[in-house]
């Protein structure tokens, strides 16, 4: 006659997540004030600015560029040299990485050096409830934080971007400031976080799972800045007529051509995305190079020359922040889901 | 009743002295020991060196193919291909920002952790137990550290100065007192990484956690920069400067040195109000002088000037001082490092666990 075993005791997540608190309280402290630091960096830069603004009267220039009286403005000429914009923006690009390498990897590799692991898995937490339960105070910890800065960088790049950007339209398109928004920072500190609990799920020591960490923290970053988001521009683009050198509507501008009466496009003139101009040296190089808009206008009409453009509009801005965002999930997520199949077959 | 007397002992013999460990012998456990470290840190630096090197050749090769490498030693370039083919500065400021991580990283990663290990396993006891002294035991581990980190910031720094020897036109007009001039030469490169390994060292020293070190040691790197870079600098810059009535010309800096202040003055000698150093007004500009901020010709400005018996003064420091600059910040760092590890090892010599 054999015994009937008695089921094991569900411990029940909020335990664990309490457990974890206890155990990782440093940890979500210390990544928390790096958050609070960046936060506060960037909202003391914000004042600095708009009181420097406020005080030489040019704070109006920010919200609407009313031509002649800020471009004749000496105080708003003078506004760039007198200030140190990259501070804020590379401070919040390497707090991912670093929250990252400092915070999402030691509350696991901890376990793995110490075997403390083993004493909650003996209680009948299961691999995934663990790893779940203890990942989850630092994310939601991380979230909050992440958050903050995100809402900080909001307050500072109206400013900012007069400093940051070649062609300031009111939303942030660039490499500096396209993964800072409240929704793409969260994202990518979620991803590095990701990120950095495979590593450490992986390698199971707390330096080299560091280091690694670091260094796809930082890939990731790279390539999501300058490949992801310049790919989600090129899709899909309106592509319109204008009036040379003029700025239809508000957004990305991929590139600018022109186009002779046959319609064939002419080569060696192209405008970059930040407003750059590349001329052949022809004729038409000359006269683009040495006239007045209007002049350069009226010849090009006469030549029966046409300017056209591609670009992505303003209201488009939101939904490839919620697509870079989601692509930044997607990496968390599946490292996540990676780590927690390497602990199910860790015994 | 018989008493009984405690045994007298005999007489005890002097201790022999331990056999001391010869220093060799100690680096070359150091080096079984920390092989790992000191490969890492110097292929760090290599890595470094190497990216700005292809930079380099491929940048230099490109301006030779277009003609334009006459350019490198002028402020202005006739040539758009130039500008071209160099990038943008934002570029070369990542550039930059990369050599100064490298020393931060080379550090964190491989400069703490050798002592840290040490202390959470318990490893020195053994070496302690064997005749090494503490202050023996630790330069012995100093010492190839050191000498690592000062070769692999050697390399790192050659080959920055390569590249900045093509790029210098763009990234700071060819001005000797560019903005990121003094952590980028050799001497100031060296003594930065040097002092960034003493605070490594006694943060390892202190703490005894690997990890809590590690964080310590990132927060005090980024604030040595921070401050090397924007209050040591412009403070050193500020000492001394050479005060001169001057010819006013826009941007134009005396003899390609480094502007500490201008203003002007009135036939009273009285100072003009409002003049903002690099040139400008703060706020609304004064009556006459918005005449004076519409003229764009340096000749018409200066007759201008002597109509209105204003004078317009200027405070530099001359490019021959640079030299001097350069050696008091590397000696700067330099003190600090010594100070930081001088402390680090009475950290480990009147702490012992």
């Amino acid at each position: 006659m054999t015994a009937i075993t008695s089921r094991r005791t569900t411990i029940p997540a909020w335990r664990v997540a309490r457990a974890a608190w206890f155990r990782n309280r440093l940890t979500m402290t210390g990544v928390l004030a790096v958050f609070a630091a960046a936060a506060g960096w960037t909202v003391y830069q914000a004042a600095s600015m708009r009181s420097w603004l406020v005080a030489h009267q040019v704070l109006g220039c920010t919200t609407s560029y009313s031509g002649s009286r800020c471009e004749s403005s000496t105080a708003w000429s003078m506004f760039s040299g007198y200030l140190h914009p990259y501070q804020v923006v590379y401070v919040l690009l390497g707090v991912p990485a670093v929250t990252a390498t400092f915070g999402g990897v030691r509350w696991l590799t901890r376990e793995f050096e110490t075997g403390s692991f083993r004493y909650t898995w003996v209680q009948g937490v299961s691999r995934l409830r663990w790893l779940t339960g203890t990942a989850a105070p630092l994310l939601a910890v991380t979230i909050i934080g992440a958050v903050a800065c995100g809402l900080a960088f909001d307050r500072w790049f109206p400013m900012g971007q007069w400093l940051v950007s070649g062609t300031p339209d009111g939303e942030p398109w660039e490499w500096n400031g396209f993964p800072l928004t409240p929704v793409t920072f969260t994202a990518l500190v979620l991803a590095g976080l990701g990120v950095a609990t495979l590593a450490a799920a992986l390698v199971r020591r707390t330096v080299p799972a560091m280091a690694a960490t670091l260094a796809v923290s930082a890939v990731i970053v790279y390539l999501a800045d300058t490949r992801l988001r310049l790919w989600l521009f090129t899709l899909r683009p309106v592509t319109t007529r204008a009036e040379y050198d003029r700025w239809p509507v508000p957004g990305y501008l991929l590139r600018g051509w022109l186009t002779d009466a046959a319609g064939h496009v002419i080569p060696g003139f192209y405008v970059t995305h930040d407003g750059g101009l590349m001329l052949p040296s022809s004729q038409l190089g000359t006269v683009l190079t040495n006239g007045s808009i209007a002049s350069e206008r009226a010849w090009l009409a006469a030549h029966h020359y046409t300017y056209w453009m591609s670009y992505q509009p303003q209201d488009r801005f939101l939904f490839f922040q919620l697509v870079w965002a989601g692509a930044m999930l997607v990496i968390g997520v599946a490292s996540f889901g990676i780590a927690v199949r390497c602990a199910r077959a860790f015994s | 009743v018989t008493t009984t007397t405690a045994p007298v002992p005999a007489a005890t013999k002097p201790a022999a002295a331990a056999p001391r460990v010869p220093l060799p012998r100690l680096l070359r456990a150091t080096w079984y020991r920390q092989k790992t470290a000191l490969i890492g840190i110097f292929a760090l630096y290599l890595l470094t060196a190497a990216i700005l090197e292809y930079r380099y050749v491929s940048i230099r090769s490109a301006l030779i193919s277009q003609h334009v490498l006459y350019c490198v030693d002028r402020t202005f370039c006739p040539n758009g291909d130039f500008y071209e083919i160099l990038g943008s500065t934002l570029y070369m400021d990542a550039a930059i920002l990369g050599v100064a991580l490298v020393i931060g990283l080379a550090v964190i990663f491989g400069g703490i952790r050798w002592l840290t290990r040490e202390y959470e396993s318990g490893g020195f006891r053994y070496t302690w137990a064997q005749a090494a002294s503490p202050a023996r035991w630790f330069t012995a581990n100093w010492l190839p550290l050191t000498a690592v980190t000062i070769a692999g910031a050697t390399v790192t720094c050659v080959a920055y100065s390569q590249w900045h020897s093509l790029v210098s036109t763009v990234l700071d007009g060819g001005n000797a007192y560019d903005k990121y001039g003094f952590f980028t030469r050799p001497a100031g490169y060296l003594s930065l990484a040097f002092a960034a390994l003493g605070l490594g060292i006694l943060a390892a020293a202190t703490i005894r956690r690997t990890v809590p070190a590690m964080a310590a040691t990132l927060a005090a790197y980024a604030a040595l920069l921070y401050a090397a870079v924007f209050k040591l600098t412009p403070w050193l810059l500020s000492l001394h400067p050479v005060t001169t009535r001057a010819a006013f010309r826009w941007g134009q800096i005396a003899g390609n040195g480094y502007l500490v202040r201008d203003w002007w003055t009135d036939a009273a000698g009285r100072v003009v109000p409002g003049w903002q150093t690099g040139g400008g007004f703060n706020g609304a500009i004064p009556s006459p002088w918005d005449t004076f901020m519409a003229i764009g010709n340096s000749r018409t400005l200066n007759k201008w000037v002597a109509t209105h018996h204003f004078t317009y003064w200027v405070s530099y420091q001359p490019v021959d001082r640079i030299g001097t600059f350069h050696a008091i910040w590397a000696a700067a760092f330099l003190l600090l490092g010594l100070l930081a590890s001088g402390l680090a090892i009475w950290q480990v010599r009147s702490r012992r666990p």
